[in-house]
């Protein structure tokens, strides 16, 4: 009698589990068709570049903005470990002469760096140092002086270079659209682009004023294909801005260094008496 | 009934020996593998291709020595870095020669590596190329000659300085650069200055000579600012030798140093060695001078 209890309890559990999977395979042939269904018409290569460069330009025509930027990068340990390192910027533009940036990283160090039209500081308030250097020229000359020359760090400079458009177009190999979609409820195009060394990807903000909101750069030949992610939010693009926050005071008690890119031309050649390394000072 | 209870006191203490020695192993291997468990999150190195978040990069294109030689050498200005924040003397030293030791062994393999790379890259090149169309070929074949040309001449700067130096960079405590040299630059990231790729260079790649004209004109590293109403008198050749340390920013030291100021430049001695205070991508670092006096 228990027996043929058992018996029946296994069979209509068999017949459960049964029409539960017939069920799931249902439910998958319900929802298949609707991933099949026409979606609205991908925007072409073409509109893509559209798109690219309507951002890039409206940008480069900015005459002053102010953005925060939050970004994170992969950084690849000697053991092969993928490292990721983060940071904040707050961003402070005003062309053509004034760049203010606010930096601070994952582990808490802060730098300010300052560019007013003459000279560009680097400032570290935890040691108290800054190093500056003379660089007329204006803004686009300035960064890319940072950068080239001077090999400072400074992410995703070439938006805010006047000449941004033709730098990402002369750049870009390839360019297509991904989808349309939207970051915190923004709605916006999600554009994916190829260069020579790295592919990258871009959301910008639909309607007249198409904004960044998020950048992922991947550096393909890079071991390890590491990436930058940046997203950017709290866009003013008519921030009230002085001068005086573009010029560096420096601090009480603070000390001035070098550019490590300048050392060789600062610090006297060794083995030499301190009267024949005068002249350099 | 017995039996049957020696049985599962049997299975269970079976079943307790195997999870304790799951639970060995997997700390066993926590022990190996992750050494930042106990070095500190300091010990890994912040830089790399993707640190410089530039629409161009240098990595991979065969003459950049590869991110992970790249690597080593920023693990070294990390780990200056680090050590201000928390490491002694001791261990400082004893991490920078073990480092110097990794980082000459990366540089050997980068080297080997380097032609595969360079054949690698080119193949992907090449495939990228043949994807364009007609006109974008014959640009990008210009550019790739240009860069085959600029890495021939880039190798064979390099091949001259490690002849030069002979060692892993940065070199071993101890070791006093050549009179009026400066230790080369890191093997990692080129700045070709003929191409539109000026973002293109690694975090931490710090290059010597490239110094713009003019910048020593405004230059008064070292002294403080309420002592800048002096900097325009003649500079003094007077040398100050500190015998304390420091007030701050000593810790990126592998010593303890005595602290010399000489016309205006602050300078930190360890031993033979020669170290200023410098500014550079990965932020405020110890780099190694020749000796003032």
């Amino acid at each position: 009698m228990t027996k043929k209890l058992q018996i029946r309890t296994r069979n209509a559990l068999c017949v459960a589990v049964l029409a539960t999977l017939a069920g799931c395979a249902e439910n998958q042939a319900v929802t298949q068709p609707q991933t099949l269904a026409p979606q609205a018409a991908i925007p072409q290569p073409a509109e893509a570049k559209d798109i690219l460069l309507r951002m890039a330009g409206y940008l480069a025509k900015i005459p002053k903005f102010t953005v925060a930027v939050s970004d994170n990068y992969d950084t690849l340990q000697e053991s092969g470990q993928k490292i990721e390192f983060g940071e904040k910027r707050k961003i402070r533009l005003s062309r053509p002469n004034g760049l203010r940036v606010e930096i601070e990283e994952s582990h808490g160090e802060k730098h300010l760096f300052l560019y007013d039209g003459k000279d560009m500081t680097v400032f570290n308030p935890s040691q108290n140092v800054y190093a500056q250097t003379a660089k007329a020229g204006g803004l686009d000359e300035a960064i890319v002086y940072l950068l080239k020359d001077l090999h400072m760090r400074l992410p995703l400079a070439a938006l805010l270079l006047s000449r941004f458009p033709a730098e990402i177009e002369s750049r870009t190999r390839s360019l297509d659209y991904v989808e349309k979609t939207s970051i915190h409820g923004v709605p916006c195009h999600h554009l994916a682009g190829r260069t020579d060394t790295m592919d990258y990807q871009v959301w910008i903000q639909e309607g007249a004023q198409p904004l960044p909101l998020r950048v992922v750069l991947t550096y393909k030949l890079a071991e390890g294909q590491p990436q930058f992610r940046a997203q950017f939010s709290d866009w003013n693009l008519a921030p009230v801005v002085s001068d005086a926050e573009f010029a560096f005071t420096p601090p009480e008690g603070s000390r001035k260094i070098a550019f490590a890119a300048q050392l060789s031309s600062i610090i006297p050649a060794g083995k030499e008496t301190p009267e024949q390394t005068g002249g350099k000072q | 009934m017995n039996i049957k209870l020696n049985s599962i006191m049997t299975a269970m203490a079976a079943t307790l020996v195997i999870f304790t020695g799951s639970v060995d192993d997997v700390m066993a291997r926590g022990g190996r593998g992750g050494g930042s468990v106990q070095g500190g999150g300091g010990s890994f190195s912040r830089g790399g291709a993707a640190a410089s978040g530039s629409f161009s990069s240098s990595a991979g294109r065969g003459s950049s020595g590869g991110s992970r030689s790249a690597a080593s050498s920023r693990s070294q200005a990390a780990q200056t870095a680090s050590t201000n924040r928390s490491q002694t003397a001791q261990s400082a030293s004893a991490n920078r020669s073990a480092t110097a030791q990794t980082a000459s062994t990366n540089r050997a393999a980068t080297q080997q590596s380097r032609q595969s790379t360079s054949t690698a890259n080119q193949a992907q090149r090449q495939q990228y190329s043949s994807q364009n169309v007609e006109e974008r070929q014959e640009g990008y074949t210009a550019r790739t000659g240009t860069r085959q040309q600029g890495s021939t001449d880039r190798t064979q700067t390099r091949q001259q300085t490690a002849q030069q130096y002979h060692g892993a960079y940065p070199p071993p405590a101890g070791y006093r650069p050549p009179a009026g040299g400066y230790y080369p630059p890191p093997p990692s990231g080129y700045y070709n200055n003929n191409s539109s790729d000026w973002d293109d260079g690694e975090v931490a790649a710090v290059a010597v000579g490239s110094a713009a004209i003019g910048a020593v004109a405004g230059y008064a590293a070292g002294q403080s600012n309420s002592s800048q109403s002096t900097s325009s008198a003649p500079a003094s050749t007077t040398t100050v030798v500190y015998s304390t340390p420091p007030p701050s920013s000593s810790g990126g030291l592998p010593c303890t140093p005595n602290t010399s100021v000489v016309k205006g430049v602050t300078y930190y001695q360890c031993g033979t060695s020669w170290y200023t205070q410098a500014y550079g991508s990965d932020g405020v670092m110890y780099m190694p001078v020749p000796a003032p006096y």
